[in-house]
């Protein structure tokens, strides 16, 4: 089965997978005040890996993935790759699903359990597998739209709320903390883009690889770091650096004429699409991975086993939300450094002096 | 096909049968607490709510409050055992209002905020008063001639912009936002109880002033009215001040129209001044005799008007960094703000420093408007 | 089954003979023992010509199906007073029936039974002369129709006031009379073993895709059904995903939607004996639209749009989301509010979910007795109903006031797009299901779930959600709003790809 993803299709999915379940951690809270300076300093860092995945993404262009891996790497090589990229894609997904019902239970759901709340999610990722990367790609771009606009309205509102000051003074720490929060955003969630590359399928023509990913990445970066910067400018920094949710909470001090009020849902709503689509995405790779390893060219019966072992996962992964507080705003783990960074660029190295090769025969 | 489906469907079914609904509650077995207090006890505290109690059925239904107490060592357990008293769910997130008695402020803060801050089902949107003279049970038990309970008569009093001028309201946000930032100290609306036609009424005015977590003094009316100028808040309402025009004296009723505070370190010679321009634009609601469309009178109005705020900025600031030594004005945060550099130096010991830190302070008053007259009301015979 | 069973029996035995004899006599008898037996709407008029040579014919018909005034004046008469010469025979003879008797448009010969009494069935006059092996059919096709009105389910305020009737031939030319162009082409199958309906496939040549065509045809080609009364058969029949409750093809009464979806390079399908015409691919999008939207300024055809969009969300939404804020979330009510739901739900007895889903059931029912009984009644019962039973049953605590909003809400939006209506009711039961188990979190997930859904279907091949998911301003003229028409130059991207411009040269004069 071929998949075909038109382009704002694909920014939309990849914009959606970078926001992802991001948005409502305290992203970059070791910059403190400066952590918009992370952001613009974790954009530029990232901003070669990122054109690296593409590049990734646009030598397997119109092939099937475990086709496009095999004609890159060879057989057994790409099949290592994938089983590793589809281990790491397989925790990734178990900590999205932790994230979303540590979440529900934090600020809502506080008597349901944990696992029907992650049930339910889960079920509804299985389906979203199961349809592929294009029904995915189509779904984004439909919230992308919702999300954003809901995000633009929130900060309108918000604008009221908004201290500037307490960005002043910039770098009063030096800096050391800028780089820490910028690398804390790079592992979490900038580069967790390579993902992608797995699981989107074929984009309208080859070179339309570096304009969604690159694409889709400033626009969550920047979504990203408006975001925080709000969240920082309306809770303070002692605030925003020791919540766990700071938009959350910055969102529930909007209040407009006591009739709007209460937004931190919307927040909320934010939070599950963008974590459902992170979800499918991992989940997606993790799969076609796994099948790749597996020698099996469809990926879909993988998906029912997988995707439903996330929820024990997820249990054995994070036993509270301590834990997960400490896992997304870590500073760079040693293996997000190994799978976002060195396996890619050795890939790419890999990559090219193949096709090369390729070319002189 | 269909057997599986009606397998899976029965699945559903049993799982929802055996369950139950976790969160699901009905809404009508909930206690709404609208306001609550802390009053200080030997044992501990204790928690003073205000609940709502729904009369009547059908379409005519009405709330009146109903005023309940419970005793615990902390603030989360007296929360807790609220229900016990209220006999269904105590339901929290609905609470407007929060007032903590003079002793428990006295004693520090951190007993209530502690409680308030964590908890899910607390909103930070709470606006926080301390009593004056009274307990928190007795704020809540008065009767407000007007509002159903105290709570909503509170909060509909800090809705109320031409009442700010007499307080500065502070949310738990806020006020927290205040006690957890550097070169900053917190302040707290106050609530006294006034008698009004025999009956005790809760009435907002003047601020308590805090050094960390402690409550260590209070702001009058006229003393909170500059505190918020300073601090920026938009005022609203009426001033009175005598005025003396062509010679003679009388009173003129003022009336702010906008206010603009900027307040800016100095740095000379490693000493730290700061600089504090106040403008503001006045309404003038009732003057017997003077004639603002005469410059001259204008001029000499406005001159009085500079000088009597800037005294009474003085006095202010004499009695905050003087007598409570509490930078609620928060001229360590404009510091490390703008002078993060000297702030570095000045931070380890900015009580001391703020005790001799001088300011100049720049008033420039300006009457924008005169009502609906040009000339005042003359009696002829 | 037996229906099928016999009638291939009678195919079985019909096959001895196929063909005409050249004996009249013995013709008619084999049409009436076998093909036509049982049948007493059967006309054989049997007659003779004038000449040397007179000879025998006779004139069958179905009665009430032909038109008589036109068979007696034009068939019968000119055959009766006609005077063949002596020497033809066989065609020749045929040939002079047809080009110097019978005055009539349309004729056809065949030789074989079965067709010539299909004929006969449908309304057709079949001649039959002695010494012939072959049938004349004069077309005389006649019986009582409906006059062109404007349709009940489609009313507009401001637009043509024609709709399509329950003739197809009528019908068609509606839509010609729209697109006067022959590019507009027509292509006509008959479906269905027994009714043999006739089907009409309509599409713009220089537009509609020609897989697209070719899709439609096949797939209505390969329908086996003993019987096609109405278009709804052949919609199931061959829409995409067939389990979900989402139209994938539309449905119209109204000839100027058929053309302007024609227009737009879409595949319309036509079938005789019903109003109601096919139209694909159908998307999402087409629901919220209204023919009278292309008709009035854009600016208010755009408001009603968006009011359209938002009433599918409120019908289909507020029972869920009330539910999921009532029994999850009572702190994201303002306080007023919660405190004076509450009180009203003091002396309820039910739970809340279970109130939403009775008072939902109760709405469908007063629904469905106001469309199936005759209008003037339907109306009374339906406004009678809900205001005695609402009203009556607030008053006696058995269900809180603001649910009877709630209902009312989502019974008043979903009418205004009728053409989701039915769906409405099955997503809002889920919604409602969901919200009452998870809150609000259980409302997202049913909704991420629709949208999910909404994204994997397809409509012959082109994606149900594809102009919502374009993103461009291009590709989003005619969704959540109405472009003017000087700025829609452009056709829907994915139908009409074949020839995308719709404005040669833009008229800049209404621009400016």
């Amino acid at each position: 089965m071929k998949e075909h993803v038109p382009d704002r299709q694909g920014i939309a999915f990849v914009a959606l997978f970078i926001l992802g379940n991001s948005i409502i951690y305290g992203l970059a809270w070791r910059a403190g005040r400066d952590l918009w300076l992370s952001f613009l300093v974790a954009t530029g860092l990232s901003f070669p890996l990122i054109l690296l995945y593409s590049r990734l993404h646009s030598l397997m262009h119109g092939q099937v993935f475990s086709e496009g891996m095999e004609s890159l790497f060879g057989k057994w090589p790409s099949r290592i790759i994938a089983l590793l990229y589809s281990g790491y894609a397989w925790r990734l997904g178990s900590y999205v699903v932790s994230d979303v019902t540590n979440f529900i239970q934090a600020v809502s759901l506080r008597d349901t359990p944990q696992f029907a709340t992650a049930l339910g999610f889960v079920l509804l990722v299985l389906w979203a597998v199961k349809e592929g990367a294009e029904t995915l790609a189509r779904w984004s771009s439909v919230m992308i739209v919702v999300v954003g606009f809901v995000l633009v309205f929130t900060l309108l509102l918000a604008t009221g709320q908004v201290d500037l000051d307490e960005f002043l003074p910039v770098m009063y720490d030096g800096f050391g903390p800028v780089l820490l929060g910028a690398l804390q955003i790079m592992d979490f969630p900038f580069l967790e883009t390579i993902l992608v590359v797995g699981s989107i399928g074929a984009l309208s023509r080859q070179k339309a690889s570096y304009t969604v990913f690159l694409t889709g990445f400033v626009l969550a970066a920047f979504f990203l770091m408006l975001v925080a910067s709000f969240s920082l400018a309306v809770l303070g920094t002692e605030k925003y650096t020791t919540s766990y949710y700071p938009i959350f909470m910055a969102t529930a001090r909007i209040d407009v004429a006591e009739f709007l009020t209460r937004l931190e849902l919307v927040v909320g709503v934010i939070f599950a699409l963008g974590g459902f689509l992170k979800m499918a995405v991992c989940l997606l790779a993790a799969c076609k991975g796994l099948a790749h390893t597996l020698g099996f060219s469809d990926y879909r019966f993988l998906a029912t086993p997988l995707v439903l072992s996330v929820i024990p996962g997820a249990r054995w992964l994070v036993k509270s939300s301590m834990e997960i507080e400490r896992s997304a705003t870590k500073v760079f783990g040693i293996s997000d450094v190994l799978f976002q960074v060195v396996l890619p660029i050795c890939l790419w190295i890999v990559a090219e002096i193949r096709i090369s090769r390729h070319s002189e025969d | 096909m269909r057997r599986r489906l009606i397998q899976i469907l029965m699945l559903c079914l049993l799982a929802l049968f055996t369950t139950g609904c976790w969160d699901y509650t009905e809404l009508e077995l909930l206690d709404f607490v609208i306001g609550a207090g802390v009053d200080a006890d030997e044992a501990g505290i204790v928690l003073v709510t205000e609940m709502a109690k729904t009369t009547g059925v059908g379409q005519e239904t009405e709330f009146e409050p109903v005023v309940l107490s419970t005793k615990a060592r902390t603030l989360s357990g007296a929360a807790h055992s609220l229900s016990v008293p209220a006999g269904m769910e105590a339901f929290w997130p609905h609470t407007q209002v929060f007032l903590v008695s003079e002793e428990v402020a006295r004693e520090g803060m951190m007993a209530v905020l502690e409680h308030i801050l964590r908890a899910w089902d607390l909103r930070s949107t709470m606006n926080l008063f301390v009593t004056k003279g009274c307990t928190a049970e007795e704020v809540l038990k008065s009767k407000p001639p007007l509002a159903a309970g105290v709570s909503q008569h509170l909060s509909s009093t800090v809705r109320l912009g031409d009442m700010r001028a007499a307080f500065v309201p502070q949310q738990v946000w806020q006020f927290s936002g205040d006690l957890a930032a550097l070169g900053i100290a917190a302040t707290l609306p106050v609530v006294q109880l006034v008698h009004v036609t025999g009956n005790l009424v809760p009435v907002v005015r003047g601020a308590g002033v805090f050094k960390k977590d402690r409550l260590v003094g209070w702001l009058d009316a006229e003393q909170t009215q500059i505190f918020g100028l300073l601090k920026g808040e938009e005022q609203r309402g009426l001033f009175v001040m005598d005025t003396t025009v062509e010679g003679e004296t009388f009173p003129i009723t003022y009336e702010f129209v906008h206010n603009v505070v900027e307040i800016k370190p100095r740095i000379s010679d490693g000493n730290v001044r700061m600089q504090i321009k106040l403008e503001l634009k006045l309404g003038v609601v009732a003057a017997e005799k003077a004639n603002f469309l005469d410059r001259a009178v204008t001029n000499t109005v406005q001159e009085q008007l500079n000088r009597a705020f800037a005294r009474r900025i003085r006095e202010l600031l004499w009695l905050v960094q003087e007598e409570y030594n509490s930078d609620i004005i928060g001229f360590g945060q404009v510091l490390m703000r703008k002078e993060p550099k000297v702030w570095r130096s000045h931070a380890d010991d900015w009580d001391t420093h703020l005790r001799k830190l001088a300011a100049d302070i720049e008033v420039d008053c300006r009457i924008i408007f005169t009502g609906l007259r040009a000339e005042p009301f003359a009696v002829r015979n | 089954m037996s229906f099928w069973k016999r009638w291939k029996e009678k195919k079985a035995a019909g096959k001895q003979r196929e063909h005409l004899s050249t004996s009249l006599e013995s013709n008619i008898r084999w049409l009436r023992s076998n093909l036509l037996a049982d049948d007493a709407t059967i006309v054989y008029r049997l007659l003779r010509t004038k000449g040397p040579r007179p000879r025998d014919c006779a004139l069958v018909y179905a009665n009430n199906m032909a038109k008589h005034d036109f068979l007696s004046e034009h068939v019968v008469a000119p055959l009766m007073s006609s005077a063949p010469p002596k020497e033809l025979h066989g065609q020749g003879l045929l040939d002079y029936f047809m080009q110097e008797a019978i005055s009539s448009d349309s004729m056809d010969t065949s030789s074989s039974y079965k067709e010539l009494a299909e004929a006969v069935v449908r309304g057709t006059g079949v001649v039959l002369v002695d010494g012939c092996g072959i049938g004349l059919m004069v077309d005389a096709q006649g019986f009582e129709k409906r006059s062109v009105s404007e349709p009940q389910s489609e009313t507009v305020v401001r637009g043509p006031r024609q709709g399509f009737t329950e003739d197809l031939g009528v019908n068609v030319s509606l839509v010609r009379r729209k697109i006067t162009s022959p590019n507009l082409k027509m292509k006509y199958l008959y479906v269905g073993e027994q009714t043999r309906t006739k089907t009409a496939v309509m599409y713009l040549e220089s537009v509609a895709k020609p897989d697209l065509v070719d899709e439609v045809i096949q797939r209505i080609e390969q329908i086996e059904m003993d019987g096609i009364l109405e278009s709804g058969y052949i919609e199931e029949l061959i829409k995409d995903s067939p389990r979900s409750p989402f139209p994938t093809i539309g449905h119209t009464e109204r000839p100027d939607t058929v053309a302007g979806k024609i227009l737009e390079g879409r595949v319309a399908v036509l079938v005789d004996g019903t109003p109601f015409a096919l139209t694909m691919p159908y998307l999402l999008v087409e629901a919220f639209q209204a023919n009278e939207d292309y008709y009035r300024h854009w600016v208010l055809a755009s408001f009603h749009r968006l009011v359209r969009y938002i009433s599918f969300f409120l019908t289909t939404s507020t029972p869920g989301l009330y539910l999921a804020l009532v029994s999850h979330h009572p702190q994201l009510l303002p306080m007023n509010l919660a405190i004076s739901i509450a009180a009203a739900r003091k002396n309820v007895p039910f739970p809340a979910m279970v109130e939403v889903v009775i008072m939902g059931l109760v709405f469908e029912i007063l629904r469905e007795g106001g469309v199936r009984l005759p209008r003037s009644v339907g109306q009374a019962i339906s406004i009678v109903g809900a205001i005695v039973l609402g009203d009556a049953a607030v008053g006696a605590s058995l269900v809180s006031a603001p649910m009877i909003i709630v209902v009312g809400l989502t019974g008043v939006a979903g009418f205004v797009v009728s053409q989701f209506n039915d769906v409405a009711v099955v997503v809002r039961l889920g919604l409602v299901v969901l919200a009452g188990l998870l809150g609000f979190y259980g409302f997202l997930l049913g909704g991420m779930g629709l949208m999910l859904h909404l994204a994997s279907i397809k409509s012959f091949g082109v994606p149900y959600l594809s102009s919502l998911t374009s993103l461009s301003v291009q590709g989003s003229q005619d969704t959540l709003l109405r472009s003017p028409w000087w700025k829609m130059q452009m056709r829907p991207r994915h139908i009409g790809a074949k020839n995308r411009q719709r404005v040669q040269s833009p008229s800049r004069s209404r621009r400016s």
